[in-house]
């Protein structure tokens, strides 16, 4: 099996937050081309691990590998190809949306004017050209939300971490999100999702990782399963509602 | 690549800024009011006589230097709110506004978030200040009160690029270390007060403790190396002006402790702890 076959490697991936241990020896694999939808309660350490992931936290041991490169030997080149949404996106609210594709587009190795060609067709994919010249300040939370997804595809990532991408999205515009999600998944590229919403995850997921305390608890491929992704959850999470 | 592509925004962003024009006020203002000042010395010499009477030999007739030296003493105060203001944003600011994991997923390295930034803000910083005391002694000539030798104008510009310098580089260490913005500013004003408290103390200090503390006092070396640079002509008034014997060897030790230990040392520090340091937005 050749190392790129998979995308994403994770092995006994762990952090600890002093003596809390919120990602707990992980080991994941998601191949190149798939979608891999995370789910699980809150505080199971989904975000956790995309943070580990994109090199913003150190793990306290174990390793990951991001298109074959490790992200602690080599957190330069792991980076290269990845886009990434985070939880809580902030933006330069006094940009425009256009220029702030821009820049992330950029940020990621764009040359200048490709940038901007980049940024005008992510626009147009999340449904933002009309606004796409105004202060981001002036947007609402889904138009905002749109934009931080834009921003996650505008450097042409071979790899894509989306974290709870469409809470803030009207019913079609989430529509079109993830239409777009899984075009750029087909065209060979790979996809970590995290969403609580179980329906879309089982739409646009290939496999599906639910999570609960750091730990996977089942790890299933969406085709293979008979029940729904719903009851699958349930009878996986103990959760401590009692 | 990623630099280039940081300093340009932050440049271009920067001068934009809303903030830049109260940056632009505060930076005028002790020009402003300096000008005034040493133009209604010039009119009433009765004014600088009061002024320093404390001295050995009390001036009566105005010149060049002594109108720097007092500007040295109004403009470090706003020169420390703008390198405060602006420099603790750097970190804490796109923590703040959520940026911080978005930039570093991005295939670059930490400290170019750093250095980009302080860069671009030395690069509109320093010939801002720079523009301004040529402002200020072109008024002091259209006055009347006249031009001072070369060294020591050259003396006086370095002390207030220096007071720049070396509160940004502090105000970029409390960034990397705070969680906001607000609390990087309150860190480094706090810290900055509390020095500049040391600086009165030496002041009034038995001299064998004011030559050790001296050691740690920003404007102490920043005297020696203006002492030394105008030739023993200039000096700052809350060091009691002119220091005395600015030999080479003392600038040297002084102009060190600015650069290396003032200036590059805490840029060093704050981008060894940045890049060794867990982030998230929270
Ligand atoms: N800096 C930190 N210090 C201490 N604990 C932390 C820190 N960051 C995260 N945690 C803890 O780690 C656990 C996992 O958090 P994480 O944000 O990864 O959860 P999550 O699965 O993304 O949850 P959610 O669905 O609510 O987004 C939580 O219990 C959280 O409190
Ligand atoms: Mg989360």
């Amino acid at each position: 099996m050749s190392k790129m076959e998979y995308a994403i490697i994770t092995n006994n991936l762990t952090k600890k937050f002093n003596d809390f241990i919120a990602v707990d020896k992980l080991n994941l694999k998601v191949k190149r081309g798939e979608i891999c939808g995370i789910v699980g309660p809150n505080g199971a350490g989904k975000t956790t691990l995309i943070e580990m992931l994109i090199c913003a936290l150190k793990p306290t041991s174990g390793s990951a590998k991001i298109l074959g490169k490790d992200i602690q030997k080599n957190p330069l080149k792991a980076r290269e190809k990845i886009g990434y949404l985070p939880e809580d996106s902030g933006f330069y609210k006094s940009m425009s949306g256009f220029r702030f594709l821009q820049y992330m587009a950029e940020l990621g190795g764009i040359e200048k004017s490709e940038a901007k060609k980049k940024a005008s067709t992510f626009l147009k994919k999340v449904g933002l050209s009309e606004r796409g010249h105004s202060k981001i300040e002036t947007y609402s939370a889904g138009m905002k939300q749109r934009l931080a997804i834009a921003q996650a595809f505008v450097a042409d990532p071979e790899v894509v971490f989306l974290d709870e991408p469409t809470s803030d999205l009207d019913p079609l515009a989430r529509e079109k999100v993830l239409e777009m999600i899984s075009d750029y998944a087909r065209k060979g590229n790979t996809i970590l999702i995290t969403t609580h919403i179980l329906p879309i995850t089982e739409k646009i997921s290939d496999i599906v990782v639910i999570i609960e305390k750091g730990k996977i608890k089942a790890e299933v491929i969406l085709e293979e399963i008979s029940e729904s992704l719903e009851e699958l959850y349930k009878n996986t999470i103990k959760g401590d509602w009692n | 690549m990623a630099l280039e592509v940081i300093i340009k925004r932050e440049i271009r962003d920067t001068i934009l800024s809303k903030r830049f024009i109260i940056y632009l006020v505060l930076l005028l203002l002790p020009v402003v009011l300096n000008i005034w000042f040493s133009w209604m010395m010039y009119e009433d010499p009765s004014i600088l006589q009061q002024m320093t009477a404390m001295f050995p030999e009390p001036l009566t007739e105005i010149n060049p230097t002594i109108c720097m030296m007092s500007f040295i003493d109004i403009t470090t105060f706003p020169i420390a709110l703008v390198a405060v203001l602006h420099s603790s944003d750097f970190i804490a600011g796109e923590k703040e506004r959520g940026m911080l994991t978005l930039l570093i997923s991005k295939p670059l390295h930490r400290w170019e978030i750093i250095m980009g930034k302080l860069f671009s803000f030395m690069v509109i910083f320093l010939p801002l200040l720079t523009l301004n005391f040529l402002v200020m002694v072109l008024s002091f000539i259209l006055i009347g009160i006249g031009i001072a030798d070369l060294n020591i104008l050259i003396g006086y510009l370095t002390v207030i690029l220096f007071y720049a310098i070396v509160y940004t580089s502090i105000a970029v260490l409390f960034s990397v270390l705070s969680k906001r913005p607000s609390m990087a500013s309150l860190g480094t004003i706090i810290f900055l007060i509390l020095w500049m408290i040391l600086d009165f103390l030496t002041i009034y200090l038995p001299k064998n403790t004011a030559d050790v503390l001296n050691n740690i006092s920003l404007s102490h070396h920043i005297n020696i190396v203006l002492g030394f640079i105008s030739g023993g002509e200039a000096g700052i008034f809350v060091k009691g002006g002119i220091p005395k014997d600015p030999n080479i060897g003392a600038f040297i030790y002084s102009f060190s402790m600015v650069v290396l230990i003032l200036s590059i040392m805490p840029i060093l520090l704050s981008v060894f702890i940045f890049e060794r340091k867990d982030i998230q937005n929270k």
